[in-house]
């Protein structure tokens, strides 16, 4: 929309006057900030330092003794590792995944709008019923998918098999992954200027050398947000899945941070570790953040 | 041309697979428990209005009912997909018009709640909620999550974009900020508010964990958190109900489905508009 | 209808000056074009004017009354944008009433002063459509009928005509010169294209770099340029610019390489001095007895006539020719008579214009 002033010109000074007008509008907002989210990480601050006596009655300073306990403990590495190593795997493959979905459909002469909703559908589904549909398929003796492991030779039990139980969940994860990536790059490939892609095509790029070497790093800017998207979704977003799938068994082996915060503060009512794991993953969460916005300023010069 | 062919039979093969979890819940919701022991019928049966009938009506025993758990999801995604939008546009267009010390500030607060979704402070933001004895009410399914850095964001991108000169002759006809915002400025997000408002009841439907930690009382339990206990209650019989449990998980997945549906073509649209 | 009077007005942006303190005189009922190149400061001056920008200092009263604190609704005017800044969701019935709707005007009232507009522009067959259903004429069009329903005491209008092609440009050109003399309403043009100023102007007003280089009306402006950045800026193709220099005695301008010409009023004070010396091309006439001889290095036909662009001396300029068809070829050398009373003379350093 821009041009519409002369280079070279100032800028206009388009805005309205008004002292309390504009905070009346922000008011709403800033309020929920406040309460929902500012006082809640004051306090989980606070809290983290803090050991309150069984019945609630008094508390008493303890510097970073719950921070040593946790960061210490073999289950919150291990939880940490198990996180860390499936949010990567499930990234990786959808993103890969809705990468190639989104090029092969765009690049359909015709019925691209019938494909879309095909592989798009799962976009809207809860995690924890895309689970409780991964559940019944892979139920021993119910499931058509357990059926059919059976069938090859597999003696599938995840409740007991640790391994399984993290290949239904990984498996569960990229299913409802892969619908947000082909969305978004579905979105970027409708937006890039048809001009390019013939420019492409007159240079002789075809199939592979044109996905290579024009689309994949057009889309780069998605593929940025998508990656951290996705990291965020599968290290956070991921507890009802888990919940539903396995409750973190069998023995801890899909036990992700969010789950094991979920489990200490909740199961366990360990206030102080819960204060010091929420404030762990706020402190991943906001790297990540940091990171994305590191690359993109590196990415687009503007 | 065959190649393209080709190209299709293989995306409509793969396609096929992909539903494959959602045909199997058909298959298992329109037919009799009994059916589906050993091998699963590879045809929908001709059940599946009597098991509507039969979660709608008397649910599954030892759970709450289906029909208030839907209607619970409803006014919990209503309200905070509403109540993203409304507040998100307000403050959006507070940024993007005005100039006002601290504004910068306020943005930044603003976005900065982006950076820490609900799930990784779900324990503080749940012991100040109950310190506000919230638990156990609409607001409280509500009102924490609908602050929205995203929609704020891109909702500031999109009045951002529209030409100055817009403004310029609002104000020459005499149009006042709030005149400008409701004559003008709110018509013409139409596109990306619609966008907005099906990723946001998506996001409001599919609330798992919160909802969980907030309503322990069931006549404030939502479908989708309580998908774990229909699945135990369907399973604890000597017949395990799969019927019946499947039957509500497509009840569940239904609204936020037929919405994200008849809204595809804007959802694309206002996505691709907003990131121009 | 009122006059528009300006007073030392000025603009800074922080640091930056964008307007130098600038006085103007708009009578009533006038049509006066600001034209410039951009950033000249045109746009800002009339974004105050209009109120949409405040003074950094200096005085604008329209009609007589002072209007620097006025919200830009209440001063009466009514503006026309380059982009035309239609309301894209409103239909062009709505578009034209809802200014009078926001002052709140009885309905019929609204009706019949949207009535009027609408069979002035001849708007009838557009009124339900949305300006993304208009061409680029059709929406100027709706944009001057935005502006005139409101039956302002002063017009502006900020490069109408930029974002049409060239047929439409000059088609909607003359449509808003019978505009004017129709209504007969106070105006003020802002433009950057010297045609669109020539044709339009009453009086216009040249600037350059934040301030005014002269007002006057077309012809003289055009015969009597107060500046070579004037006399470069004017007249397509733009008068020629030659680095001269004054004779000894003070009775000749001096091109290198070329013969001497004489001035018809001697400059004895600037006797040796360096001058810039402007030639209107088609005051470069071919004549087998010409005092120069110039080189053709290309020729333009145009249909009716040409322009021929030589090589004089080291330099280079551009002759008009009224012909058909061309008696000579690229290469060719050529004499051509330069009339005495063509010659415009400015000072080499400051560029004003020098009494001849």
């Amino acid at each position: 929309m821009g041009g519409s002033r002369t280079a070279g010109e100032p800028l206009p000074g388009t805005w309205f006057r008004g002292r309390w007008l504009p905070w009346l509008l922000l008011a709403p907002q800033l309020l929920v900030i406040a309460v929902f989210f500012l006082w809640p990480t004051l306090r989980a601050l606070r809290d983290a330092f803090y050991q309150g006596d069984a019945f609630g009655l008094s508390e008493e300073f303890v510097g970073l003794r719950h921070f040593a306990h946790t960061l210490g403990s073999a289950e919150y590495g291990h939880a940490l590792l198990l996180t860390l190593a499936y949010a990567l795997l499930t990234s990786a493959l959808s993103l890969a995944g809705g990468f190639a979905l989104a090029v092969a459909v765009e690049g359909l002469r015709s019925g691209r709008t019938l494909f879309r909703t095909l592989f798009l559908w799962p976009y809207a589904l809860a995690p924890a019923i895309s689970a409780a549909l991964w559940v019944f398929l892979f139920r021993p003796q119910v499931g058509l998918g357990a059926g059919l492991l059976e069938h090859v030779g597999v003696h599938w039990n995840p409740a007991l098999q640790a391994g399984q139980a993290q290949a239904l969940v990984l498996a569960t994860t990229v299913w409802q992954l892969l619908a947000y990536n082909f969305l978004f790059y579905g979105a970027a490939l409708q937006s890039l200027p048809p001009s390019l892609l013939e420019a492409a095509a007159l240079d002789g790029a075809r199939g592979w050398r044109r996905v290579r070497d024009v689309i994949w790093p057009l889309l780069a800017p998605t593929t940025l947000f998508l990656v951290v998207t996705d990291l965020t979704f599968v290290l956070f977003d991921t507890f009802g899945l888990i919940d539903v799938l396995t409750q973190g068994g069998p023995d801890h082996a899909t036990e992700t941070l969010v789950y094991k915060l979920y489990e200490d503060a909740f199961r366990n009512f360990d206030q102080g570790a819960a204060a010091v794991q929420s404030l762990l993953l706020m402190l991943l969460v906001t790297g990540l953040g940091v990171l994305q916005l590191r690359l993109q300023r590196r990415r687009v010069p503007a | 041309m065959k190649r393209q062919w080709l190209r299709r039979s293989g995306l409509l093969l793969l396609a096929l697979l992909l539903a494959l979890p959602l045909y199997a819940a058909l298959i298992a919701a329109s037919h009799a428990p009994g059916d589906l022991l050993g091998r699963l019928p590879w045809l929908p049966g001709n059940r599946l209005l009597h098991n509507l009938r039969t979660v709608l009506g008397a649910g599954l025993p030892g759970s709450p009912s289906v029909l208030r758990m839907l209607g619970n999801s409803l006014v919990m995604a209503l309200g905070i997909a509403l109540g993203k939008l409304t507040l998100a546009t307000l403050s959006a267009y507070a940024v993007v018009y005005f100039r006002f010390p601290l504004r910068h500030t306020a943005f930044v607060l603003i976005l900065s709640s982006l950076m820490l979704p609900l799930e990784v402070r779900f324990y503080p933001t749940f012991q100040v909620s109950a310190g506000l004895h919230l638990l156990n009410s609409y607001g409280v399914l509500i009102v924490p999550l609908i602050a929205s850095a995203t929609a704020t964001f891109l909702l500031r991108q999109f009045f951002a974009s529209m030409p100055p000169s817009l403004l310029d002759a609002a104000r020459m006809d005499g149009a006042g900020p709030m005149q400008f915002f409701l004559h003008s400025a709110l018509p013409l997000a139409r596109t990306p508010l619609a966008a907005l408002f099906v990723l946001e009841f998506v996001y409001g439907w599919n609330q798992y964990l919160w909802p969980l930690l907030t309503t322990t009382d069931a006549r404030y339990a939502t479908v989708v958190m309580g998908m774990q206990g229909l699945i135990n209650a369907g399973t604890s019989f000597a017949l395990p109900r799969w019927d019946l449990v499947m039957t509500t998980a497509l009840l569940a997945l239904l609204p936020p489905l037929l919405v994200l549906l008849l809204a595809q073509r804007w959802f694309i649209r206002g996505l691709t508009d907003i990131e121009k | 209808m009122a006059t528009l009077e300006l007073y030392q007005v000025c603009k800074r942006f922080g640091a930056a000056s964008a307007l130098t303190p600038t006085s103007l005189q708009v009578a009533d009922g006038e049509f006066v074009v600001l034209v410039g190149p951009s950033g000249c400061g045109k746009s800002t001056l009339l974004r105050m004017i209009a109120g949409l920008e405040s003074p950094s200092g200096g005085e604008i009263r329209i009609g007589g009354r002072c209007v620097n604190a006025q919200e830009p609704s209440a001063r009466d005017i009514a503006m026309v944008f380059q982009n035309y800044a239609l309301y894209p969701h409103m239909s062009v019935r709505e578009n034209l009433s809802y200014a009078l709707k926001l002052r709140k005007l009885e309905r019929a009232e609204i009706t019949r002063r949207v009535d009027w507009a609408v069979d002035l522009l001849g708007l009838q067959p557009l009124l339900a459509r949305k300006p993304g259903e208009l061409s680029g004429g059709q929406r100027q069009r709706v944009a001057m009928g935005r502006a005139i329903v409101r039956e302002p005491q002063l017009f502006l209008f900020d490069e109408p005509l930029s974002n049409l092609d060239a047929r439409l440009r000059n088609h909607m050109r003359v449509e808003i010169k019978q505009l004017h003399r129709r209504l007969g309403t106070t105006t003020v043009y802002v433009t950057h294209d010297q045609v669109e100023a020539m044709t339009l102007a009453q009086r216009m007003v040249v600037m350059n770099h934040g301030r005014i280089e002269q007002v006057g009306t077309p012809e003289e402006v055009y015969a009597q340029p107060a500046s070579a950045f004037v006399a470069g800026f004017l007249g397509a193709p733009p008068m020629n610019l030659l680095a001269a220099r004054v004779s000894a005695e003070g009775t000749h301008v001096l091109v290198e390489d070329l013969a001497p010409l004489p001035l018809s009023a001697p400059q004895p004070a600037r006797a040796g001095r360096a001058v810039t010396l402007g030639l209107r091309p088609e005051a470069l006439l071919p004549d087998v007895d010409g005092c120069w001889t110039v080189t053709l290095n290309l020729i333009e036909s145009l249909g009716g006539e040409m322009l021929l662009h030589a090589g004089v001396g080291k330099q280079a300029c551009v002759l008009r020719i009224a012909t058909t068809t061309s008696p000579w070829r690229e290469g060719d050398t050529l004499r051509v008579n330069v009339a005495s009373t063509a010659l415009h003379l400015f000072d080499a350093d400051s560029g004003q214009r020098l009494p001849s």
